[in-house]
């Protein structure tokens, strides 16, 4: 999840006070989860990543990081880093 | 401080503490006259004793105490709440000079506060109680009329008494002389007169209960610990010399232990062995009982706090106890003081409502608070209960939001008991509900922590509009505790049981993938809930485990705090003697002691708590949430069991007992097997007629699972029992429907037995209503 | 010499005890009237016993009263233990066949004074 230094997509996401982008390596596919396969970050979780992931979906054989778009807004992700 | 001194402060305080639980009885039974008799008999002790060491001032308080005692043993003034008030401050003011004679040596001076309370004292003697009470106890210099001075010694001459002080007809303001010696009775004691008939109505605030109510006797079974006829057959021992015993019955258990491990061919070695066990158990018990001490000791101060608090509080709440003898290792005694105290508090506090809300909830005005002591295997439980209100489910819910000790959606999604857990998190009770008398930052949690540092649980449960119960489980003892031991990189460790809740197992192919990770976050899925791990080499800083390495993982729950414990390997569990920790070991954190187990090899008994805290497992109950609860109601416990040669699936709420029987017991009732079982017949499954025909042996074992159909019980035969499990109901595909009678137990479809189908017996079995322990509604 | 000290007070107990031991008198104790009958029929003979007024489930009235019924125990000395709120009592005792009384607090040198008033002649 390290960001990429030649970043090949862009993910680009709608707020209320408009666009912001999220660059990733690349996209891989697209899955369908259930929100009963959900839970929140575990408490062992570093800080950063806490204040980053919302849970993850546990998929059959692995877990599946939950980025929510609402915690990966900047302005909310300064506010964030600075608490 | 000499011998007789710290005897007299002994036998004081303990006079002090009866006569506090016999002046709160009073203000139920005012005019029990053993009861007047007994509180007058531990002021005149003191007072008596009290000249024999000079202590000056305890012997002015008394005989102030001694004199308004005498008056209502003998029937000449009725107790009412004024005079309880100032008896009960008058025994903190001889409490607060026994304390300071025990530290100090010397009574300490304050001849004010002296004089205040004398002056009340004989106030109180005249029957005007709203002057008595309208004089402040420890306001200095506050009595505007001349006092009397403290006489420094007593006077031997006998002196002249009074005519009758006159309870019912008060008298003119009284004069500042106003005779001190308004003495006991001049009858003789053999004749004790009837006390005056008359409680009188006390004032508002005295909350009088009714004295007709059935109560249990909340002191009459328990006798003091200076209880008569004991005294020649009791010896007092140091505590330090028990300590010490007890750590040498611990050294023997270790070598009882190491030689139980050594083989030896020679029989009579074993024999020998055997009994060493046997004489290390008894003496182990004996040493442990002598360090017991009934909880009557911690109990007897509470009915004093809840008379205050309630009076405080402006609520009629009555204490009822139960179970005072139970005894308990005198160290927990002492560490469960403070989380009962506070418990109680709350009960008063937050639990009882006001009589007027009671009222209108259509109780009665005065609530109960219930303290129950009794045993449980080597467990001791102590159960603080009230008839208040119940906790608010949405208030709790609301204020862990506030608090931020909780999501809102997750606390949406809580059921009852998670919610309810919610009160133990820290910070959950230290602001808004603070009154005067539950105090500022002592909350729940700290009652947890408390009793989890000693080894034991705390459970609430709660009813609306009935009431809560909070239960405490503390282990009897410390010193001897059963743990489980682990090796990580060929060191031993220990895990108290107490915070052990499961092991899991993982072989060398599956550690890589069960291991699931969250970043750095390592992580296992238990039955479908991610719980965190802790490697315990890694965290030890231990040469690292090759990563595919088979391990297992000991499920732990130390304070709330559930995770797992990652270690190579297992030993067996086994009891082990808790040694102290030397500093440079205890500074690390992650160890409660040291221990030295059977086969001679030392090893350091962890902390789970510490290292829970440590890995940063949080406290919060969204672990334990996950891991316990359900977010619909789809999951279910159940027991596992081999019916056959199949896997079948019990509701575990649905069993009531796991028995073993000989087969011969199984008999036939018209054409059904059954069973008799606690003087009824139990209707069995169908595969227990097998058991009746087969020519196997008539006395091997079967066990058979006793459980509750409706209103009836019924028996279901097993060949064994496997487990018990969560199970995740299944769906329908497509359809979304759940499907009745399979669930999914260990990732394997398993059916659910349909005790319904067990057939109620033939009506015409003889001897009448044979189901009728266990179906006591159903018709014949 | 042997003597009965009936006190509900350890402390007491404790006290005459030490006092007793230190002049060579086995003291037997009890913490009731009642006790202290069954000691003086049982545990006998004793030169003096020592009884405390106010005490639980027997008073030291009533044990006096018992134990002057007895006359199997006349040779015992009967000495009452009491405190000045007790004065009024002091002559009813004497009636009912107390030997002597003594009021707390006493030190060594009059409790001996009292005991040998009272006619115990073995000190």
């Amino acid at each position: 999840m390290e960001p990429a230094k030649a970043p090949e997509d862009v993910l680009v996401f709608e707020n209320g006070d408009g666009l912001f982008g999220l660059f990733v390596d690349s996209v891989g596919e697209v899955l369908h989860v259930s929100d009963t396969d959900h839970e929140p970050n575990p408490a062992t979780l570093e800080a950063r990543r806490q204040a980053l992931f919302n849970g993850a979906w546990k998929l059959k054989d692995r877990l599946l990081v939950g980025l929510e778009p609402d915690r990966l807004d900047p302005m909310r992700l300064a506010s964030a880093f600075r608490a | 401080m000499d011998d007789l001194t710290r005897e007299f402060l002994l036998e004081s305080q303990e006079g002090l503490d009866r006569m506090e639980r016999a002046l709160t009885d009073l203000e139920t039974r005012p005019g029990d006259a053993q009861l007047l008799a007994d509180i007058f008999r531990s002021v005149h002790t003191i007072k008596g004793t009290t000249g024999f060491l000079g202590f000056s001032r305890l012997e002015s308080l008394s005989h102030a105490g001694e004199n308004l005692l005498g008056l209502l043993r003998d029937g000449k003034l009725a107790a009412n709440a004024d005079i309880i008030s100032g008896l009960l401050s008058l025994m903190d003011m001889l409490r607060g000079v026994l304390r300071s004679i025990e530290t100090t040596d010397g009574e300490g001076e304050s001849e004010a506060q002296d004089s205040a309370m004398i002056e009340r004292l004989e106030r109180l003697q005249t029957g005007r109680a709203s002057v008595a009470v309208a004089v402040p106890v420890l306001a200095q210099g506050a009595v505007a009329a001349p006092v009397r001075p403290v006489r420094p010694h007593k006077p031997r001459a006998p002196r002249k008494r009074p005519s009758h002080p006159l309870p019912d007809t008060p008298q003119g303001s009284p004069p500042p002389g106003f005779p001190e010696e308004a003495g006991p009775s001049r009858e003789a004691e053999e004749s004790p007169r009837e006390p005056e008939p008359e409680p009188r109505p006390v004032p508002a605030v005295a909350a009088p209960s009714l004295p007709a109510r059935p109560t249990s006797d909340p002191t009459g079974e328990v006798q003091p610990p200076s209880s008569p006829g004991t005294a020649d057959s009791t010896l007092r021992v140091d505590v330090e010399l028990l300590n010490r015993m007890m750590n040498l019955v611990g050294e023997l258990v270790l070598t009882r232990n190491q030689i139980l491990q050594t083989a030896s061919a020679d029989p009579g070695f074993a024999l020998l062995g055997r009994r060493l066990d046997m004489v290390t158990a008894d003496l182990r018990e004996s040493v442990m009982k002598a360090r017991m001490q009934p909880v009557s000791h911690v109990f007897s101060r509470f009915p004093r706090l809840v008379r205050d608090l309630a009076l405080g509080l402006e609520k009629k709440v009555r204490l009822e106890m139960e179970g005072q003898e139970t005894e308990l290792d005198k160290s927990l005694l002492e560490a469960i003081r403070d989380p009962l105290t506070h418990s109680i508090r709350n009960a008063v506090d937050h639990g009882i409502e006001t009589p007027a809300v009671r009222l209108a909830a259509g109780k009665p005005a005065e609530g109960v608070v219930r303290l129950r002591a009794c045993h449980e295997g080597s467990h001791v439980i102590v159960e603080v209960h009230d008839d208040g209100a119940g906790m608010s489910l949405d208030r709790i819910r609301r204020k862990a939001v506030e608090r931020q000790l909780v999501t809102p959606q997750r606390a949406e999604q809580m059921n009852e008991r998670e919610i309810l857990q919610l009160i133990f998190l820290p910070g959950f009770s230290t602001a808004e509900a603070v009154t005067s008398v539950s105090g500022r930052g002592v909350g729940m949690d700290v009652v947890r922590t408390n009793v989890e540092k000693i080894g034991g649980k705390v459970d609430v449960e709660s009813h609306a509009g009935k009431g809560s119960i909070l239960r405490l489980r503390i282990p009897l003892t410390l010193a001897i505790i059963p743990a489980l031991i682990v090796r990580s990189r060929s060191q031993n460790f220990a895990v108290p049981q107490t915070a052990l809740t499961e092991l899991v197992h993982l072989s060398a192919g599956e550690t890589d993938s069960r291991i699931e990770r969250l970043e750095n976050a390592a992580l296992y899925r238990l039955r479908g809930h991610l719980l965190p791990l802790v490697f315990l080499d890694r965290l030890l800083q231990q040469s690292p485990r090759p990563s595919d390495a088979p391990c297992d993982i000991a499920i732990l729950n130390a304070d709330g705090r559930r995770y797992g414990l990652v270690v190579d390997g297992l030993a067996d569990p086994e009891e082990i003697v808790v040694k102290p920790l030397a500093a440079v070991l205890r500074e690390i954190g992650y160890y409660a002691g040291a221990t030295i187990l059977g086969n001679g090899e030392m090893a350091l008994i962890l902390n789970p708590g510490a290292i829970a805290q440590n890995a940063n497992v949080s406290l919060s109950s969204e672990t334990e949430e996950a891991l316990s609860g359900d977010k619909n109601g789809a999951r279910q416990d159940y027991l596992l069991v081999e019916a056959g040669s199949r896997r079948a699936a019990l509701p575990l709420e649905t069993v009531v007992r796991i028995e073993r029987i000989t087969r011969s017991r199984i008999e036939r009732a018209g054409s059904r097997p059954v069973l008799r079982f606690e003087g009824a017949l139990l209707p069995l499954d169908d595969a227990a007629a097998d058991f009746i025909d087969s020519g196997d042996d008539p006395e091997a074992q079967i066990t058979v699972v006793v459980c509750r159909d409706g209103r009836r019980h019924v028996g279901m035969t097993v060949s064994q029992v496997l487990d018990v499990t969560g199970g995740s109901q299944l769906q329908e595909a497509g359809s979304g429907f759940a499907a009745e009678g399979i669930t999914l137990l260990h990732e394997k479809v398993t059916s659910i037995v349909s005790l319904s189908s067990i057939p109620p017996l033939e009506n015409a079995v003889d001897g009448g209503p044979a189901e009728s322990a266990f179906s006591l509604e159903e018709p014949r | 010499m042997r003597a009965l000290v009936v006190d509900d007070s350890r402390f007491i107990r404790n006290y005459l005890h030490s006092l007793f031991t230190q002049h060579g008198v086995e003291c037997v104790e009890a913490v009731d009237g009642k006790q202290g009958l069954a000691c003086l029929r049982e545990a006998g003979p004793f030169s003096v016993a020592l009884v405390d007024w106010n005490m639980p489930v027997m008073s030291g009235y009533e044990m006096l009263q018992a134990a002057r019924a007895d006359h199997s125990l006349d040779a015992t000395r009967i000495v009452m233990v009491t405190t000045e709120a007790e004065n009024d009592h002091i002559e009813a005792a004497l009636l009912a066949g107390a030997d002597e009384y003594i009021v707390k607090p006493f030190d060594e040198g009059g409790l001996f004074d009292k005991l040998r008033m009272a006619g115990v002649n073995e000190l």
